[in-house]
């Protein structure tokens, strides 16, 4: 059997460089947006560093009376945020190294950004920052698969149907994870560690690692890769 | 919620006396990290996700007591 790494995790609005960490060492990337859409989390937001401090980039999002729905479900509700969003991030990162290598290509992904889902939103970008950032991992749906009933059968069911040997989880996973039902299907499980990246020369100190990677490819251009590793 | 038993847990240390008018950024260990600490704390006692707007207007001790004041 060929060896085969996934990971399978919600998709997320320009999220930090560790979720990138975990898309570059892996061989397919898979959006778990059948899952529950969780209100108070980073699916429809990010942050980014100004002078001012953290700046909250949020895609507005209908919620009012849906509190089960899935990721795939969810819907904007005001489609006039892509460019208000990338005028923040033009005015944040103008002095920023590489601001002027990648500001077209950002501007074209908020350009067609206009989308009704979230998840369309969310994988459009993830794609587009993941060719920036020099990531080639296939992209694909937990939709495209058959889901059992159970959470953690579902990530065993996902990686089977992927032709997965090895699953790679975000550390939070270890809290519900049982690794018996992985070691019953022939599926190494590992946890990334996403401890110990290298700061690399950011505007606005103190550095903050936690912000979106637009930051790292901004502050560090096609050396970005090597800010995804242990200082 | 109290605010300043809120920012205390923040911080995880002591927070100078503050009073409605205290800009956020004045209070020592409230970083820009800790900052968007707060902000999920605030909207888990709240129970939904607050607003580019909202955001934008939290900036004092008082804008944050608003917010968590029951409506």
């Amino acid at each position: 059997m060929i060896p085969k790494r996934v990971a399978i995790v919600q998709s997320s609005y320009i999220p930090w460089k560790g979720y990138f960490d975990l898309m570059r060492r892996v061989d397919e990337f898979i959006l778990y947006d059948d899952a529950q859409y969780t209100r108070r989390d980073w699916r429809n937001r990010n942050v980014i560093k100004t002078k001012d401090g953290l700046l909250w980039l949020t895609i507005p999002v209908e919620v009012r009376g849906k509190f089960h729905q899935a990721i795939k479900d969810v819907r904007v509700s005001d489609p006039a945020w892509p460019n208000r969003h990338f005028k923040s991030i033009a005015a944040a990162y103008a002095r920023a190294p590489f601001f002027r290598d990648y500001r077209d290509a950002i501007e074209d992904l908020y350009r067609g950004a206009a989308c009704p889902r979230l998840s369309d939103i969310n994988r459009r970008f993830l794609q587009g920052l993941a060719q920036l950032l020099g990531i080639t991992t296939p992209v694909s749906w937990s939709m495209d698969y058959d889901l059992p009933a159970g959470r953690v059968e579902r990530l065993v069911a996902l990686c089977r149907q992927a032709g997965a040997t090895a699953y790679l989880s975000g550390p939070s996973a270890r809290d519900y994870i049982d690794a018996r039902l992985f070691a019953e299907a022939g599926i190494d499980l590992a946890f990334i560690d996403y401890s110990g990246y290298a700061e690399y020369p950011q505007l606005y100190p103190p550095f903050v690692h936690q912000v979106s990677a637009l930051d790292l490819l901004l502050h560090t251009g096609a050396d970005a890769a090597a800010y995804m590793l242990p200082a | 919620m109290d605010v300043r038993s809120l920012l205390v847990d923040i911080v995880r240390n002591d927070v100078d006396p503050v009073d409605a008018a205290t800009p956020l950024k004045m209070i020592r260990g409230l970083d820009s990290l800790a900052m968007v600490n707060l902000v999920l704390k605030i909207e888990s006692a709240l129970d939904r996700q607050l607003t580019e707007h909202e955001l934008e207007r939290l900036v004092t001790v008082g804008d944050v007591e608003q917010l968590l004041r029951p409506r």
